[in-house]
């Protein structure tokens, strides 16, 4: 199996000081979807952000490591070159253009150069895919449920033709239901497509109903991997991203600042 | 961090410049005892030009102030200069008032249309804010042309010159050293102003408003304050500059003046008061520049009717040149000198 | 009712040139305080073209409308893109430097008088009458008509066109257009390029109807209250700004004092910036960089 991405001892620091990524290593097999689990600030849109590029404003920068896509050295190269690639970010925040109609949304993207009947073809496509959004075609996107946004979102990173999908926190703030919806979607887009896709979560659950390989991250750096079914079973993912018990989160919490005072001590 | 409301110049050198004064006092007191000492040598040309560098001074800390340390964008300065002079223009000519009277009726007049100006602040910020203290420079200006036309004073307001202590304040000599007080004192009083508790509510609100507030910096009322005391001084170099012209007329009071005052505080860098009087200097030269190179330079096609045209040209080209190459202005440029020259000495010393 | 003919002339050319402002700043967020000088420009090209290349107006006319475009573009390219990144209030001062400039380098190149574009283009500017108590000028009819077309053009580009709905996304999301592929540079270069051109007709029409001197700038800053009024980032918001602004205009004018006319505008201004500072139909949001 060949991997369509390849991150080494990534480093990425933000304003020329602060350290958000130091060192994370992981891949992406072709036509998997893998998953990267972690908590708020463990650095997960950071290592995607770096892989889809930073634009000037982030003024975030890769220090040392290196991205490989599909064996090419990539890193540090930035919008919209990447896309031109073919990596596609789903962003968590801010994922639609809201005063623009859904249609509009999908027919924005830039990297598409089919015109006239091909075009209908491929937003049919999307609307096959996520028959919700063919209902509300017409509509601004500003006006969409946090669930039709997120269908929207991938639509539109669709749209744009990618080889490798990556998507920031995608059950975030959706209710269970409409998470249910948006994974069978993307089965069934993985299903049809083979599509690769890197998959950023909290909720290990989700995670582990799309992804066949995972990720974790912590603090900046990858904690463990494995196959769905092994980290399934793994007792310190099944504390901290399950939520069995409360007493792995203690424990997590007590290790976590056992690990601050050793740092701070050195 | 850099500025997120103006931005310009990433350097927040108030506190830096203060320590410089201090370590460089001897230099200060050097600069001048030789200020001093100009009048008498120089010619009443070269007078009239430090005379129009100092009011121009006074008006550009008071815009630095404002801008490039409490974070207030100012399209209005010249309105408030109008304000200043047509205070005093109109004091004096319908009730014969005296400098003692006129100036502080300016000062308090700029203070309080800087408050009607700083209204809107509490609301607007960049280029909102920029947009509405360019409405009221017209406001102004057009009461100030009503009171021309209504007076029948259409060519505008002569004014006598000022009378104090018994003498009256005419030449050349007496200007600059009047006006050189003047400066002095302004600048003295904008630097501790700085070093107070309200110069560094204004650098934190200007930083990052919300975390000012945040933190418990009264947002509504540091920047009224800025507003009110930035206007108050600068409506006084309108009053002194009508005094100096013995002349009051809205045509002097141009959007060009406004933007005149930007250049200054641009090129001379922002955040800092000494960039203010730099920058005065700077932008106070630039037309005789231009007319020195007319006279030398013949075959440019220059000539009187289009060296004010010249002059524009080049204030939005140095403008220009200045916010895309040097934000910092010319006191980054002056600090990388120095630095420069410490290092290399450093360096020699230690060989 | 020749008032009503004065106000709706002057509803089209604060509206024409308030879309200026509106397609500048609803893609890139950036006040464009050099638009009037922009818009004198463009006059100042046609007078260039008329007197070195052609004599024929409507060729004229043709070749000032693409120079105007080359300068739209150049303004973008050579200045305001490396205002990219900066914070907006230092692109708002590069484009108050870019009108000084560009005001003293019109008049180094063309003089301080004024000019009759009119009768260098040997174009007849004579009053048309629509009945029997309204008539309007010829340039001021074409004026009329050039803000309509100019209008449905606009409208038909951004909500129809790819392009257009691309400088819309782009206005609203700028992350995510570039997220997407677009290239921002090129849409930031199509809306300065489409401002000076749509300035650009207005600052030819004024010229033809009056005189042409630089001063004449200064409608491009009484047309910029019309397009804050409407909420600057809103097309049809200008249209109505702009309706706004010339009826105060006209009737104080004509009812209680001449001298009124050049502050009404910023009065107006003022009370919107207090009462409400996104206008009747922008988005209320609130930006600090580029």
């Amino acid at each position: 199996m060949t991997d369509i991405l390849e991150i080494t001892d990534l480093e990425v620091t933000y304003q020329r000081s602060i350290l958000a990524l130091h060192g994370v290593n992981l891949r992406v097999a072709k036509g998997q979807i893998t998953s990267l689990l972690g908590a708020n600030g463990a650095g997960k849109s950071t290592t995607l952000r770096a892989i889809s590029g930073f634009i000037g404003l982030d003024n975030a920068r890769v220090n040392a490591g290196r991205v490989r896509f599909l064996g090419e050295d990539i890193t540090g190269l930035q919008l919209p070159r990447t896309i031109h690639k073919g990596i596609v970010l789903v962003p968590e925040r801010d994922k639609v253009f809201t005063n623009l109609t859904v249609a509009e949304n999908l027919e924005v993207v830039a990297t598409s150069r089919e015109e006239g009947s091909k075009w209908q073809q491929i937003e049919e496509e999307i609307f096959v895919y996520f028959p919700r959004l063919a209902k509300l075609r017409n509509k601004p996107a500003g006006l969409l449920s946090g669930g039709e946004r997120q269908m929207l979102a991938i639509g539109g990173a669709l749209v744009c033709r990618p080889q490798l999908l990556l998507i920031d926190e995608l059950s975030l703030g959706l209710a269970p239901v409409i998470v249910d919806e948006i994974i069978e979607r993307l089965r069934e887009v993985h299903a049809k497509t083979e599509l690769s896709m890197l998959l950023v979560e909290q909720s290990a659950a989700v995670a582990f109903a799309l992804a066949s390989y995972g990720f974790v991250l912590e603090n900046g750096k990858v904690e463990l991997e494995g196959a769905t079914e092994d980290l399934r079973s793994n007792q310190k993912v099944l504390d901290l991203y399950l939520g069995t018990g409360s007493t792995g989160r203690a424990d997590y919490l007590a290790n976590a600042r056992r690990r601050f005072e050793e740092r701070a001590n050195v | 961090m850099s500025n997120t409301e103006t931005g310009i110049g990433k350097i927040a050198p108030v506190r830096a410049v203060a320590k410089g004064d201090g370590g460089n006092r001897t230099a200060w007191m050097g600069l001048i005892v030789l200020l001093a000492l100009v009048p008498l040598v120089a010619s009443p040309f070269h007078l009239d030009i430090a005379s129009q560098i100092f009011i121009a001074a006074i008006g550009a800390l008071a815009l630095m102030v404002l801008t490039g340390i409490a974070g207030q964008i100012s399209l209005g300065h010249g309105g408030l200069m109008a304000a200043g002079a047509f205070t005093t223009g109109i004091l004096y000519k319908e009730t014969g008032a005296g400098i003692w009277i006129t100036l502080p009726a300016s000062v308090v007049a700029g203070a309080v249309i800087g408050l009607i100006f700083g209204l809107p602040s509490l609301r607007l910020r960049g280029v909102y804010l920029a947009m509405s203290t360019l409405a009221l420079h017209f406001v102004v200006i057009y009461l100030g042309g009503e009171y021309e036309f209504a007076s029948g004073a259409s060519t505008g307001i002569f004014l006598d010159p000022p009378v104090i202590f018994g003498y009256e304040l005419y030449d050349g000599q007496a200007w600059y050293y009047a006006l050189f007080l003047l400066v002095a004192g302004t600048y003295w009083g904008c630097s501790n102003l700085l070093n107070s508790k309200t110069g560094r509510a204004w650098e934190a609100l200007h930083a990052n408003e919300t975390a000012a507030e945040a933190l418990g910096v009264q947002v509504a009322r540091y920047k009224l304050l800025a507003f009110v005391i930035t206007s108050g001084i600068a409506s006084f170099s309108g009053a002194l500059f009508a005094y100096y012209q013995s002349f009051v007329s809205v045509e002097a009071f141009t959007l060009f003046m406004s933007i005149q005052y930007i250049a200054m505080i641009i090129i001379g860098g922002m955040g800092s008061l000494t960039g203010a009087l730099l920058g005065a200097i700077f932008v106070t030269l630039v037309p005789y520049c231009i007319e020195w190179l007319m006279e030398t330079v013949p075959y440019l096609g220059l000539d009187i009717s289009t060296a004010s045209s010249a002059s524009h040209a080049a204030f939005g080209l140095l403008m220009i040149l200045f916010l895309v190459f040097e934000p910092s202005g010319l006191i980054g440029i002056w600090k990388r000198t120095v630095a420069r020259f410490s290092s290399q000495s450093k360096k020699e010393g230690v060989q | 009712m020749q008032i009503v003919a004065n106000i709706i002339v002057l509803t089209s050319l604060y509206a024409l040139v308030a879309s200026g402002y509106v397609l500048v700043y609803k893609v890139s967020r950036v006040l464009n305080l050099a638009h009037g000088e922009l818009m004198i420009l463009g006059a100042y090209l046609l007078v260039a073209t008329s007197a070195g290349i052609t004599s024929d107006p409507l060729i004229a006319i043709a070749l000032t409308a693409v120079f105007s475009i080359i300068v739209g573009l150049s303004v973008y390219l050579l200045l305001m893109r490396e205002m990219t990144g900066q914070p907006v209030l230092a692109a708002v001062l590069t484009t108050v430097a870019l009108g000084i400039l560009l005001r003293g380098a019109m008049v180094l190149i063309w003089g301080p008088q004024q000019l009759n574009v009119a009768s260098m283009l040997s174009f007849e500017n004579a009053s048309v009458v629509l009945t029997d108590s309204i008539r309007v000028s010829t340039a001021s009819l074409w004026l009329v008509i050039c803000t309509v077309v100019v209008y449905l053009g606009l409208l038909a580009f951004l909500h129809m066109s790819r392009w257009g709905m691309r400088m819309r996304a782009s206005g609203q999301n700028p992350l995510l257009a570039a997220q997407r592929g677009i290239n921002l540079h090129t849409v930031y270069a199509l809306a300065w390029t489409l401002s000076t051109f749509s300035g650009s007709i207005a600052g030819v029409l004024v010229a033809l109807d009056s005189r042409l001197d630089v001063n004449m700038a200064v409608i491009g800053l009484k047309a910029f209250p019309a397009a804050l009024v409407g909420g600057l980032d809103s097309l049809h918001g200008a249209l109505i700004g702009a309706g706004v602004i010339a009826v105060l205009e006209v009737l104080l004018i004509h009812y209680v004092n001449p001298l009124l006319s050049d502050v009404v505008p910023f009065l107006v201004l003022i009370a919107i910036l207090i009462v409400r500072p996104w206008g009747l139909f922008g988005t209320k949001e609130e930006l600090n960089r580029v």
